[in-house]
């Protein structure tokens, strides 16, 4: 007969025995799976088997779980399966990479079965080998030619360009309008917006802006001092509703012309400027994490958004698609900007690895706009 | 004979004869332990913590203090924080003193305003103001900019002090609930002896009112200057795209930076070890207030009946006082937020734009996150609480019943949470979740990791309610079912919890309110899994996407708060049944 002592301290160890076993079998996960197949045949047998695909990147991207529901839906039919979408809404692309990189050293699942970057994003997921290598150019069901030195494949083929989009300013169109609206950069700096305009606290545009081939550090360091004093705040390239709601009149520089491509159709008072000087085709890249739990869905994927319906529906429901593709609407605008002879690059990662001051440069011009010893 | 034997067992009880109680009440400390430890470990790294790239260094202490851009934000929250504490404190104490003083009408509905009052999360009254008064867009500013020609709005919410007054109104029901229970207890004799020898009622509050219930309100000061310090909500919707960094947004930007820089988890964790230690120092001068309290006690063992002051006509003045209140902090947010869920693009109120209402941005949520996000915010409003009072009770069980000196550090072990932002704990969690626990405990992304800090978060309150309650139940009664032969945990199931209900309830009901509205650990913890309400409202906001914030805003309020108004509803009437 057991004491009362040792009943209780029984009764303890049972009930933290019990604690932990519930613990552990409330927040159990699926290990990750390795996944790599070298045909698109294999990459669909293999998604076959895998039932959710789970996406995290910001709500703005892809217009977040709606979008995710179209494309998979759009996949399902395509190749005939049965994936579940599964998105939560994240930080944004670099904030993902870290999260990413960080999952993969303590060997956690990944948050995201597929990774949406940019360069810079791309160059993280480089250096922390946190991305799955695939033969992409063997995947893809049409031909995707590097052009113009622009190589779609992300170096070590941990990644592909799947996106492109012009960068230049975002602006209300309700309240900005005619003569007004900006066609060089010097205009942003007119007298009547201090105070009323935006920039992004990662200097968007005006980071590649300072770079040689297009406007130099010297002249975009000392516009970005000058900028600073004179934005009410900063914002990010997607919170266009701060513009919309007349907090801010313009951003200077957005990342992109996506939003606006959508709020125009839509009927939403917002404009885009694309500066006489300069502009560059922002790219946007996918991968799949090393750590990824459903890898076949998520590298097909990135497959079906680079056929014609998978473009269309990019561009329908995010307004971007690729301007390597021949029925692309960014191409169109692309080859506008340079009849204007605006100065103009594709940024990629390999890209910003040539320019080595590149990562300086922007710290500099994010400091400068944090209001940072300007 | 062995009842006999048990009795002189209970009033000189150890530790070592309640395992269970030991156990339940060694878990949490061995956690905040943890997670300190976790913190001022990571406080010596560069690099992305637990990857190759990660190394000692004492930078992180040289970037905090060598950097005066860190010093101007520990001046913005310094400026905030105070702006907090006095604005609650300016609206809460005076409507505490007419509740609980004086003959104001309709006291049960001061009640359940300021009840409700703690049911609206911060992001909202945040989001609200920004419509308010932002300095462009904020409808009371353009209609001062309309009414005197002015080319700006002349009130600027997106200031230390602007940041400090809406955190301000998001506090007043605590401030009105810390303080009303003085105002209840505090016996009228000395106003009473005042009045008698002809002093006004201006002199009688300046000279016997205020200095007797001085060490409540510095106690209610100091306790919200140490939430205040961490508060993030409030300066991460007004103050981030306005430039205006407080500690808790720096420390989230350190942890995700919005631009191009990986997360500087070792600056973060040093800026944390610097919060613990300013947060002690304020829970030291809190707990040595409380301790000086007894030079003001007014209540004694007579009895005695507190003489309510007649306020006449001037309750309509009160009333509008506190109508004001409810209309500012709670119905205008409440209404613009409506407006921004029913909009197809976020612009000011106007009638073009109301002639757009839609059900758009209802259609075009990701019902699945909602649901998602639902589950999880149920599931830890129903857990955390329960977790909380078990883990609770234990604690102050042996802090007030045994007699053995580690009561001292069980005590300030369940105090130290309160010393601990919130935010700080969130990341030590994280990367314990990520780095140190074993792979078989597989807490990283589950809803439970951020149950765990929210049950540690909640301890002090909890263990600081239960002892006050414990310590007015005589041992007799424990004494008396031991000789009936019931064994400690029915002793404690058929004794204890009947006569702790009402505070129990209350425990609850605070607990399952702060786990409802909580945004700072679940924004930190976030992932598929476990994505809360509230997380979700704030990821949209920080995307941009306005409307759907307000939509899920508005879908968690309607959805919500019947569940917690049954709370509220069930531990009043226990707490009746019991009185």
């Amino acid at each position: 007969m057991l004491s009362r002592k040792r009943k209780t301290k029984a009764c303890g160890v049972a009930i933290l025995a019990a604690s932990c076993l519930f613990f552990v079998r409330a927040s159990q996960v699926p290990a990750a799976e390795g996944g790599k197949a070298a045909t698109l045949a294999e990459l669909i047998g293999g998604a076959k088997k895998e039932t959710t695909l789970r996406a995290q990147w910001g709500a703005d991207t892809l217009d977040g779980g709606p979008g995710l529901q179209k494309i998979v839906a759009g996949m399902n039919k395509k190749y005939g399966l049965n994936l579940q979408p599964s998105f939560t809404p994240g930080p944004n692309m670099q904030g993902m990479m870290t999260k990413i990189a960080r999952e993969v050293a303590a060997g956690q699942p990944a948050s995201s079965d597929v990774y949406f970057g940019n360069p810079q994003s791309m160059l993280q997921a480089i250096e922390a080998k946190a991305l799955m290598p695939m033969n992409w150019t063997a995947l893809l069901e049409r031909k995707l030619a590097p052009e113009g030195g622009f190589d779609p494949i992300v170096p070590g083929n941990i990644g592909i360009a799947m996106a492109s989009t012009l960068v230049g300013a975002v602006y209300n169109s309700n309240l900005v309008k005619g003569d007004d609206v900006p066609r060089k950069l010097d205009d942003f700096l007119n007298p009547k917006w201090k105070g009323k305009i935006a920039s992004t606290p990662y200097a968007a545009g005006l980071r590649e802006f300072a770079m040689p081939e297009l406007l130099g550090r010297e002249r975009i360091i000392e516009f970005t001092k000058k900028l600073s004093k004179h934005i009410g705040g900063l914002m990010r390239c997607g919170e266009t509703d701060r513009l919309t709601s007349g907090e801010f009149l313009m951003l200077v520089l957005a990342c992109g012309d996506q939003e606006v491509n959508i709020a125009q159709r839509k009927g939403i008072p917002l404009g885009y400027a694309i500066l006489d000087e300069a502009t560059l085709s922002h790219t946007r890249y996918a991968g799949v994490p090393k750590n990824s739990r459903s890898p076949n869905a998520a590298a097909l994927f990135i497959i079906y958004l680079h056929t014609v319906e998978g473009q269309k529906l990019m561009w329908d429901i995010d307004g971007l698609d690729f301007h390597l593709y021949p029925e692309s609407n960014q191409k169109k605008k692309l080859d506008a900007a340079k009849a204007r002879g605006a100065k103009f690059v594709v940024s990629s990662p390999q890209w910003l690895q040539k320019h080595k001051d590149y990562e300086a440069t922007q710290k500099e011009l994010e400091k400068i706009l944090r209001g940072e010893g300007s | 004979m062995e009842a006999v034997l048990r009795l002189p067992r209970l009033a000189a009880i150890s530790f070592g004869a309640w395992p269970l109680l030991m156990v339940l009440a060694a878990l949490p400390m061995l956690v905040i332990l943890i997670l300190v430890a976790v913190l001022i470990w990571i406080s010596f790294q560069a690099g992305i913590v637990g990857t190759a790239s990660a190394s000692y260094t004492l930078n992180n202490y040289r970037e905090i203090f060598g950097d005066p851009f860190v010093l101007k934000v520990f001046w913005n929250t310094v400026v905030f924080t105070i702006a907090t504490t006095f604005t609650a404190l300016a609206l809460g104490l005076p409507i505490a003193w007419l509740t609980e003083r004086t003959t104001l009408p309709g006291k049960g509905l001061v009640y359940t305003i300021m009840t409700l009052g703690l049911l609206i999360p911060g992001i909202y009254t945040a989001m609200g103001w920004t419509f308010i008064a932002h300095v462009r867009i904020g409808f009371l500013n353009r209609w001062l900019m309309e009414a005197f020609s002015l080319d700006r709005g002349p009130i600027n919410i997106a200031t230390p002090v602007g940041m400090g007054f809406v955190q301000g109104l998001n506090l007043t029901a605590l401030a009105f609930i810390l303080t009303a229970q003085m105002f209840r207890a505090m016996n009228p004799s000395l106003e009473e002896a005042a009045k008698i020898h002809g002093m006004g009622f201006v002199a009688t509050a300046r000279r016997i009112t205020l200095p007797l219930a001085f060490p409540a309100i510095l106690a209610a000061f100091i306790y919200m200057l140490t939430i205040g310090i961490a508060t993030f909500d409030v300066p991460a919707i007004i103050g981030l795209g306005n430039r205006i960094y407080m500690l808790s947004t720096y420390v989230y930007l350190k942890a995700n930076p919005p631009d191009s820089g990986l997360p500087q988890h070792g600056v973060t964790a040093a800026l944390g070890t610097v919060m613990i230690l300013l947060a002690l120092l304020l829970t030291w001068w809190y707990s040595q207030v409380l301790r000086q309290g007894h030079r003001y006690e007014v209540v004694t063992g007579k009895g005695y009946r507190p003489a309510l002051i007649n306020l006449g006509k001037w309750s309509l003045l009160a009333w509008a006082l506190i109508a004001l209140y409810f209309l500012a902090t709670k119905l205008v947010p409440l209404l613009l937020i409506a407006y921004a869920a029913f909009v197809p693009y976020l612009a000011p109120p106007s009638f073009e734009m109301l002639g757009k209402l839609s059900l758009d941005g209802f259609r075009n949520l990701n019902w699945e996150l909602f649901w998602r996000g639902l589950y999880n915010t149920v599931l830890l409003v129903l857990s955390v609480p329960l977790i909380t009072l078990i883990l609770a009770f234990s604690i102050s069980w042996l802090i007030v019943r045994s007699r053995s000196r580690l009561r001292y550090v069980l005590e300030f072990g369940a105090f130290l949470p309160h010393a601990l932002p919130e935010i700080i704990m969130a990341i030590g969690a994280l990367l314990l979740a990520l780095f140190v626990l074993p792979k078989a405990i597989p807490l990283y992304g589950s809803v439970w990791l951020i149950a765990i800090v929210y049950v540690i978060s909640r301890l002090a309150f909890a263990t600081r309610a239960l002892n006050s309650s414990l310590l007015q139940i005589h041992r007799e009664l424990e004494e008396a079912a031991y000789t009936a032969g019931l064994s400690p945990v029915r002793t404690s199931w058929r004794i204890l919890v009947p006569l702790l209900r009402p505070t129990l309830m209350s425990v609850w009901i605070w607990t399952a309110i702060l786990v409802y509205r909580e945004l700072t650990v679940a924004v930190f913890l976030i992932g598929q899994d476990s994505v809360t309400l509230p997380a979700v409202i704030w990821s949209y906001w920080f995307s941009g996407a306005t409307t759907q914030a307000a939509a899920v805003t508005l879908l968690m309020t309607a959805v919500l708060t019947p569940l917690i108004l049954i709370f509220w509803w069930f531990g009043r009437r226990q707490v009746m049944a019991e009185s």
